[in-house]
């Protein structure tokens, strides 16, 4: 999934214009590079874990609302829409899924039953038929119950070719396809037709992949499974008010200024082992961006003592939280996404180049420019995927080596185009990158593309560009939503390509195929191993710095924590504190 | 009169027309198309046809803005992606983004705006010409000095730089006012005043700097002039002089200054709203044209124009009646 | 129809906050007996302190502005250079002051880590290029079209007059927010770099387009009061050409005014191209530049960086302060009437 560029701050300022005199700064040697927690995400194999109420949280009480400052309106609120990190979150409390991620904050990530009775039932140990039952309960917000129809209707609507903003997982895998929706379009344009491959019967769903699919469970937890009730389906208009299967409905949505979500009282908590819905409404403000809401935040005024947001605290308002008060609601850690330069292998095709572009980087200065919660990064997949080794097959060191760049280039010179959205931290990071490259010899030349329609121009096969700045998060906590969906050239097509580096090679494809066969267990350090060799004999990219959370709540936010799902604070256990 | 303002509306009119086809011409000089920032990252040119056919941006560009102009005054049916919405009049457009009408994101976001501006006007049309007139009267003393000394230097600084140091002080770092927020003023008055306060004071001083020369300065020419000499010759007091004549003509250049002014910011203040965080019109402007929202760019300019060439309008009619001499003809 | 008063409308292109008033001083133009108006000026603005004050900070920022590559070859650091590995990974610059020492005059910025001394400079270039191209084009044309207007009549003035309303009418910055990235990847195909000699051409251009509205309302009504003159009419019954009448009988009488507008108009576009950087549609990097120092310095006030806000936005500060004051000197000197 992708992350956000950071919104564009048309931003605000900051905090203590008085307090911040003359005292000495001193380098902080402990910084950018620390090593991570690595999560140990699981599926849970007894069902009582997929039993609910959900665990009490020491302290928690009910009541009270808490507030979300953020930057711009969810692009999406179609729980089959969704698919960027903040909507992500927010869905997980009005539409709850097949499964779901069951989470303490101490990084140990279970997978559970959600609607279901358990994360999933591979019926004939092959990882082709999965069967999913409903528990009993289960309501929408009108009262109606959820039916495995609802779900079905759900993931149905996932295929329509006008949508197309949302994960495709599921209805890749049941067609078996990569353009998955040929003949079957969804419940507008294919109406009567039968979802392939997806049946309910009451209260049970089962899914039959023509291929081996052995991390369904996981698939299934992302909202694509959400149900969706037919009757009131209202196509393009559900974007703006879903109806709810979790705790939480809206109330009102005043588009870029609010939404108001309140108590659904249909909703049961016996059903749920993830939520434990102790707040009694959530309110998002929009349009207040990074800046404004961590300054905000950080001065906890009476109105904003109830706040949190789900964004990095900017560079700029990093140094107001080292005090012991400010640092205490502080939540930092490590995500599941990387941020890469893509080298375009369509046009880059000399691999020394490559190598060259890799040794080079200054990754020190690069994390500085964004303000220390990265770490440096030289794979492909992030810490916090299951079977992560951390290597450099180019170690420049941590400001990069310039001279075995230059000595790989053979005393060329090389001009490189860089692409990038034009946002204001995007491009000093470009000028940046741009001063970095220059002492290997190599001039980038900078190209800021309109951020409304980056992923478009980069995404077009036999674009312009020699280097891409890109990102990406694993869906859920394995290497198979990240090499596959980045670097297996047979996905390559004219237009909304992932593969930013066009990067097509059999032998890797084959490997692909072959991890993807595995079970979960045994595929983990074989997509380490094939994280290694992509660096190592092709260098399609260049591995920047795993990005790191760090988000701040006001001092009367409790029980929350960064959630390894989505890489947010976690609405499920917040609650206000009295 | 009528005649000048049939006159005058007439004009106004033509304007309108060419700053809306101007707009929409310019959309359509854009070389992405909305259809992509709508359809997403899958998507492949079949499907993009199919979204710019959905949103009409296949038909050829007279029609679609006479369609436009259909909906502004008779109402009309928009295909929005497969769902028909009848668009009642005056309709103008759809937002894809939003899902909703155009006017509802005015009608949200106008408030916004028109509190914002009529709090700062208050302040600069009291606290500016007050002190403009003041110094005027004046002149030469060390408070003429302290008054245009203190304007000079808030006219040079900007809101993005004034806004953000009185974030800083007065909310972030001391907690003296609250943080700028809107609550419609039928809800809480109290509340709604408190929300706007810092931009009403940020405007406002920049602005009363302004309206502090300006009105210095025509206090001050006015005050050479022959007939207010002539009062004072006929021995009447210079309070009466002040008020009665030299005021009346002096404030005469300054509402219609002020009229234009109100007629530009109600049009939306993007940088104040944004260093204030408030998505006030303005901002909604800037954000539809980043992601390319053709309906809510043609709506916000217009509006922005129409408040404009209406103040214009209402400004040369005050002109008559505050100043004798001026007859419209 | 009637004349529009010609103050009506107090403001330069460019935003709701650039609040720069040009006040036109209506009667500049008077004659006075003795000696011409230029040198009654020149006497009143020799003697204006403030003026003398004024003059010599803007020339010092502009010497600032044109010697930048001198100056960064003696001081031996070059604006793109970076210096990351004097930041904290918090991106604040070691030491004291935002990393002010006898290597970086002013300090670093955060983050990047550049020096801001040469930030600073190089970006005073790119401001007042803009201003000054800016205020010029958007001059010129403004007086072009006014004296067209004033002087033909009709139904050229009423055209031009219209057009004027509805030049004025449009929304300045959500048309710039459309136009400039338009117009910047029109202009050159995919994957060509944009060079920022390019982007400053869109933005004075943009600029000028809707910067001459008010000096044209403004010779135009000059022109309106002047053309009845007596020497007018003198000079037509002696044969003479409408050139001759507009450039050598009517221009050099409303110099006064122009120049006004033009020194007031500076510093508008001084802050209407910071303006442009807050809405990310201003100079992009690597190109230096003083508005956008001045909004990145923004977000870390309150950090221990204060110089990297405080720096910036008081240099912007003076030097509009300075064309401000300067215009009204300038105005008061030409101003017959003034008492100064």
């Amino acid at each position: 999934m992708r992350r956000k560029f950071g919104a564009l701050p048309i931003g605000v300022l900051t905090v203590a214009l008085v307090a911040s005199g003359c005292s000495e700064t001193t380098n902080d040697p402990a910084g950018g590079n620390q090593q991570s927690v690595v999560q140990t995400g699981s599926i849970a194999t007894d069902p009582a874990d997929s039993q609910g109420p959900a665990k009490a949280v020491e302290g928690a009480t009910k009541g009270g609302t808490v507030k979300l400052l953020h930057a711009a309106e969810f692009e999406h609120l179609d729980p089959q829409k969704i698919y960027v990190s903040d909507a992500l979150s927010m869905a997980t409390q009005f539409a709850r899924t097949l499964t779901g991620y069951k989470e303490d904050g101490t990084g140990a990530l279970k997978l559970v039953g959600d609607l279901a009775t358990n994360a999933g039932e591979d019926v004939n140990g092959d990882c082709k038929v999965w069967k999913y039952t409903l528990k009993d309960g289960l309501k929408f917000e009108d009262g109606t119950p959820i039916t495995g129809a609802d779900v079905v209707y759900g993931v149905s609507r996932s295929f329509d070719p006008e949508w197309g903003v949302g994960p495709t997982y599921i209805q890749q895998w049941l067609t078996g396809a990569v353009e998955y929706n040929t003949t079957y379009k969804g419940p507008f344009q294919s109406a009567g037709a039968e979802v392939p491959g997806l049946k309910a019967d009451g209260n049970v769903i089962t899914f039959t992949f023509p291929q081996p699919q052995c991390e369904t469970p996981y698939a299934v937890a992302m909202p694509t499974t959400a149900p969706v009730p037919q009757a009131k389906d209202t196509k393009g208009d559900y974007d703006r008010k879903p109806v709810s299967s979790g705790p939480y409905m809206i109330k009102e949505h005043a588009y870029d200024q609010y939404i108001d979500f309140v108590r659904n009282p249909n909703w049961d908590a016996n059903t749920d082992p993830i939520r434990n819905a102790y707040p009694d409404g959530i309110r998002v403000e929009f349009g207040i961006d990074a800046e404004a809401s961590a300054n905000r935040i950080v001065a906890n005024a009476a109105d904003d003592q109830t706040a949190f947001m789900w964004a990095n605290v900017p560079a700029a308002v990093l140094s107001k939280t080292n005090t012991p008060e400010v640092k205490e609601r502080v939540k930092a850690g490590p995500s599941q996404y990387v941020e890469y330069t893509w080298i375009n292998t369509d046009r880059v095709t000399d691999l020394k180049v490559r190598q060259a572009l890799n040794y080079a980087v200054d990754r020190d200065a690069i994390i500085k420019v964004r303000g220390g919660t990265d770490q440096f990064g030289s794979t492909i997949i992030s810490p916090t995927i299951a079977g992560y080794e951390n290597f450099n097959a180019y170690d420049g060191g941590p400001t990069g080596n310039a001279e075995k760049a230059k000595e790989l280039l053979g005393g060329k010179t090389i001009k490189l185009t860089y692409a990038f959205p034009n946002v204001p931290v995007r491009q000093q990071m470009a000028a940046k990158t741009k001063e970095v490259y220059a002492k290997a010899g190599i001039e980038l030349v900078l190209t800021p593309l309109d951020p409304a329609t980056y992923y478009d121009s980069v995404g077009t096969k036999g674009n312009q560009y020699d280097l891409i700045r890109g990102g990406w998060g694993a869906d859920w906590p394995s290497a198979s939503t990240v090499i596959p969906a980045l670097l297996d050239g047979r996905t390559i097509r004219d237009k909304g390509n992932q593969n930013l580096a066009y990067f097509n090679n059999d032998e890797v494809n084959k490997e692909i195929d072959r991890i993807k066969g595995l079970k979960a267990t045994e595929s983990a350090a074989e997509w380490a191993k094939l994280d290694k060799k992509i660096m190592t004999d092709f260098a399609p990219l260049i591995p920047q710095y795993y990005i790191g959370n760090y988000e701040i709540t006001g001092s009367k936010v409790g029980g929350t924590f960064l959630s390894d799902s989505y890489g947010h604070l976690t609405l499920n256990t917040m609650f206000v504190k009295p | 009169m009528f005649r000048f303002l049939i006159k005058r509306l007439l004009l106004a009119s033509t304007t309108l027309v060419a700053i809306s086809i101007v707009t929409f011409l310019l959309f359509f000089a854009v070389p992405s198309s909305p259809a992509w920032v709508m359809c997403g990252r899958n998507c492949s040119p079949e499907r993009i046809a199919q979204v710019e056919q959905s949103l009409g941006l296949d038909q050829p560009i007279t029609k679609q803005y006479t369609d436009f102009v259909q909906g502004i005054f008779v109402g009309r049916t928009i295909d929005d992606a497969g769902t028909i919405r009848e668009c009642e009049a005056p309709c103008l457009g759809y937002s894809f983004r939003s899902k909703e009408p155009v006017t509802d994101t005015i009608t949200r976001s106008l408030p916004i705006t028109v509190s914002i501006v009529g709090g700062a006007m208050v302040i600069f049309l009291t606290v500016g010409v007050g002190l403009g007139m003041l110094a005027a009267l004046k002149k030469g003393t060390v408070f003429d000095r302290v008054a245009i000394g203190a304007s000079v230097g808030f006219a040079s600084t900007q809101t993005y730089t004034l806004g953000g140091v009185l974030l800083l002080v007065l909310v972030y770092s001391t907690g003296l006012l609250p943080n700028p927020h809107y609550t419609p003023i039928t809800e809480n008055p109290l509340d709604w005043a408190s929300g706007m306060l810092l931009p009403w004071i940020t405007l406002g001083l920049i602005n009363s700097a302004m309206y502090a020369r300006l009105s210095r300065a025509q206090m001050i020419e006015t005050l050479q002039e022959d007939f207010v000499r002539t009062a004072r010759a006929k021995g009447l007091s210079p309070g009466v002089v002040n008020r009665r004549h030299a005021l009346r003509a002096a404030i005469t250049p300054i509402v219609t200054i002020a009229g234009v002014d109100l007629g530009a910011y109600l049009g939306g203040v993007v940088i104040t709203e944004s260093v204030f965080s408030l998505n006030g019109i303005g901002r909604e402007a800037a954000q539809a044209v980043t992601d390319l929202n053709l309906p809510i760019v043609m709506a916000t300019v217009l509006l922005a124009a129409f408040f404009i060439v209406t103040m214009n309008i209402i400004v040369d009619m005050l002109y008559a009646v505050i100043d004798p001499r001026v007859r419209l003809g | 129809m009637s004349n529009t008063p010609a103050a009506a409308d107090s403001r330069s292109p460019s935003t709701e906050d650039t609040a720069v008033a040009v006040v036109q001083p209506e009667t500049a133009a008077k004659a006075f007996v003795g000696r011409s108006p230029g040198q009654l000026a020149w006497i009143r603005l020799k003697r204006d302190r403030t003026a003398f004050a004024s003059f010599i900070t803007v020339v010092f920022f502009i010497l600032l502005a044109v010697l930048a590559p001198v100056i960064s070859r003696l001081y031996g650091i070059t604006a793109t250079e970076g210096f990351s590995e004097k930041l904290t990974y918090q991106g604040l610059p070691t030491g004291y002051l935002g990393g002010i020492s006898g290597e970086h005059w002013l300090g670093l910025e955060a983050g990047i880590g550049r020096d801001l001394f040469m930030q600073l400079i190089f970006g005073m270039r790119t401001s007042l290029i803009i201003a000054f191209l800016s205020a010029t084009i958007s001059i010129v044309l403004g007086v072009i079209l006014g004296i067209v207007s004033g002087y033909f009549g009709g139904w050229v003035d009423q055209t031009l007059t219209w057009f004027t309303d509805f030049m004025l009418a449009f929304p300045f910055l959500v048309f710039a927010l459309a136009i400039i990235p338009i117009i910047n990847t029109a202009s050159y195909d995919v994957g060509e770099e944009v060079p920022g000699s390019f982007r400053i051409a869109v933005i004075i251009g943009v600029f000028a387009l809707f910067g001459w509205m008010t000096t044209a309302r403004l010779v135009r009504g000059q022109i309106l009061s002047l053309r009845e003159r007596e020497y007018v009419e003198a000079a037509r019954a002696a044969g003479a050409g409408s050139g001759h009448i507009l450039f050598k009988q009517l221009l050099p009488n409303i110099w006064a005014p122009i120049l006004v507008s033009f020194s007031l108009a500076l510093p508008g576009f001084i802050a209407a191209e910071a303006a442009l950087s807050f809405l990310n549609i201003g100079v992009v990097e690597p190109t230096p530049d003083l508005g956008r120092l001045v909004y990145y310095g923004r977000q870390w006030l309150g950090t221990p960086d204060w110089a990297y806000f405080l720096i910036p936005a008081t240099t912007v500060f003076i030097a509009v302060l300075a064309f401000n004051l300067l215009g009204d000197s300038l105005r008061d000197a030409l101003d017959p009437k003034s008492s100064k």
